[in-house]
């Protein structure tokens, strides 16, 4: 297996790069049903990009760990232009569509922790600990600056269904209006020719949106969770109003997925739930309990107080955090967690991924039901 | 009648020997943490056949008296799955957003979620009910 892919790398990479390749040192790092991924050093011998290269190979195999998960192509789409917008992760070098019958990509290794247990806990990186709360405050916020729209990004993302321009929140005099000031509005602009769209239905927010998803992956799942429902139910009946603009999201940015050395943040890493929604899904993300690993009086990620990071990202955005929307976004990110422990206890008990970690985090998912109940007392 | 240990004991037996044997030989550390895991569920198991039987029973009583249902077959399983089915329905449906069914519902939820952390980690419910304790406490003030 192993030399068979270093024979299929070397020619794609000889063949994108028009120069003898050398592939060295390919070792895997981890294996799992959905993924692989392996160290290599590269050695390009001629032209332009001449010269030797630190890479990391990821390739996709199977099933997709949520439905909204992105395949690797977009996901690898989202890292460049991530990349361009100076957030901090491994360049990614290039994309390959079929690296024996699997999509691939090659991206640049740094060194660094990424296991969210040890950044916590080890004392090497107490400094890190200190600095990392603002750090990931000012770089959540280049993120959420990304101009998705300049980039297309509603083309490849998920996002909630855009606001129709027959929205009910819109009256007719509005409308008629906006058409006496000859403001085209998309009616006769999304007409053009070939097929028919989805039949979306009009969901006004990222909000309602989140939440619709979850109570269809909850239904999915087929288990009874009623206090799962009770948080969906408050969520509905608490929701803030909606916020003016979308912003490009991570989706999953907490301390498990940056990587970290003593001087603080190295990188931002998988952006595979990368999406358009609402920003304090991302803000409140690291707020969740369960990534405390049991410092639970530091509601961020464990090692501090929110405040280092939000007063980061206000900086960074000339924003104030609305508290009220953070307690909001905190509950739906426990659900979300809550969901998401439930669909990964299922990729065992459906044999799509035999795991043991995965089989516990079933009986886990009663330690987010208490939270969320917690947390819906707590604020009526 | 089986002679002793009893499957709880056995199930402790082996958790025993994954943690203090097992583990501390493994260099992978991965395969480490997949034995504690391994070792933590076992854990969970015979919490569970200590403590299962009784739990489900007034579980299936509560239920019943939410639901003002009277429903008690063979199987309390069943029964406690298929009223669970019903109560999510119900919240769903919004019929537990406020009002004395909202309070009772909440107190169903917290009481059932105490009990299956009882079997799945009475160590997190313990340091959870202790900050929630305390946060009453300084409200109070």
């Amino acid at each position: 297996m192993k030399d068979e892919l270093r024979e299929a790398l070397e020619g794609k990479i000889s063949a994108l790069t028009q120069s003898e390749v050398r592939v060295e040192n390919l070792q895997m790092l981890a294996g799992g049903a959905s993924q692989e991924m392996w160290r290599l050093d590269l050695h390009v011998a001629s032209r332009e990009t001449q010269g030797d290269y630190k890479l990391v190979l990821r390739r996709q195999l199977g099933g997709k760990i949520y439905r909204e998960a992105l395949d690797l192509e977009r996901e690898f789409r989202v890292m460049q232009i991530a990349y361009a917008s100076n957030v901090l992760l491994p360049y990614p070098q290039a994309f390959l569509p079929d690296l024996l019958n699997r999509p691939a990509a090659l991206l640049h290794r740094k060194e660094g922790e990424t296991i969210g247990r040890r950044i916590v806990r080890e004392p090497s990186l107490e400094n890190a600990r200190r600095v990392l709360p603002a750090q990931m405050g000012e770089m959540l916020a280049r993120i959420h600056q990304i101009d998705f729209e300049k980039y297309a990004m509603r083309m490849f993302l998920p996002h909630p269904p855009p606001r129709t321009e027959r929205s009910p929140q819109r009256s007719e005099s509005a409308l008629a209006n906006d058409a006496a000031q000859g403001n085209e509005t998309a009616q006769g602009n999304e007409t053009a020719q070939g097929n028919e769209t989805a039949f979306v239905p009009y969901i006004p927010s990222p909000a309602q949106w989140a939440i619709l998803q979850l109570e269809n992956n909850l239904d999915e799942i087929g288990e009874p969770h009623p206090a799962l429902e009770l948080g969906l139910r408050w969520l509905h009946r608490n929701e803030p109003p909606a916020p003016k603009n979308l912003c490009l999201l991570h989706g999953d940015y907490r301390l498990g997925n940056m990587m970290v050395n003593e001087k603080g943040l190295v990188s931002v890493l998988d952006w595979e739930f990368a999406h358009l929604g609402d920003p304090y899904e991302d803000i409140t993300w690291s707020l969740v309990r369960d990534w405390r690993f049991g410092n639970d009086h530091l509601r961020f990620s464990g090692i501090a107080r929110p405040d280092d990071f939000f007063a980061a990202y206000e900086r960074a955005t000339s924003t104030t955090i609305d508290l009220t929307r953070v307690h909001y976004w905190e509950v739906m990110g426990n659900l979300r967690w809550a969901v998401g422990m439930l669909n990964q206890a299922q990729r065992h008990l459906r044999g799509e991924e035999p795991n043991l970690e995965f089989a516990s985090l079933g009986r886990r998912c009663a330690e987010v039901e208490l939270e969320v109940l917690n947390l819906i007392k707590s604020k009526k | 009648m089986q002679d002793a240990p009893t499957s709880q004991e056995l199930i402790s037996t082996v958790a025993q020997f994954l943690t203090t044997e097992l583990a501390p030989t493994l260099n992978d550390p991965r395969l480490k943490f997949r034995a504690l895991v391994a070792a933590n569920v076992l854990h969970i198991v015979a919490r569970e056949l200590e403590m299962g039987e009784a739990q489900m029973q007034s579980e299936c009583a509560r239920l019943n008296g939410l639901l003002n249902e009277n429903v008690s077959s063979e199987n309390v399983r069943e029964d406690v799955e298929n009223m669970t089915r019903v109560l999510s329905q119900k919240i769903r449906a919004g019929d537990a957003d406020e009002g004395a069914f909202h309070v009772e519902v909440f107190a169903h939820l917290e009481q059932t979620i105490i009990e299956k952390l009882q079997v799945a980690n009475p160590k997190y419910l313990e340091r959870l009910l202790k900050e929630t304790a305390n946060l009453r406490e300084s409200t109070r003030i």
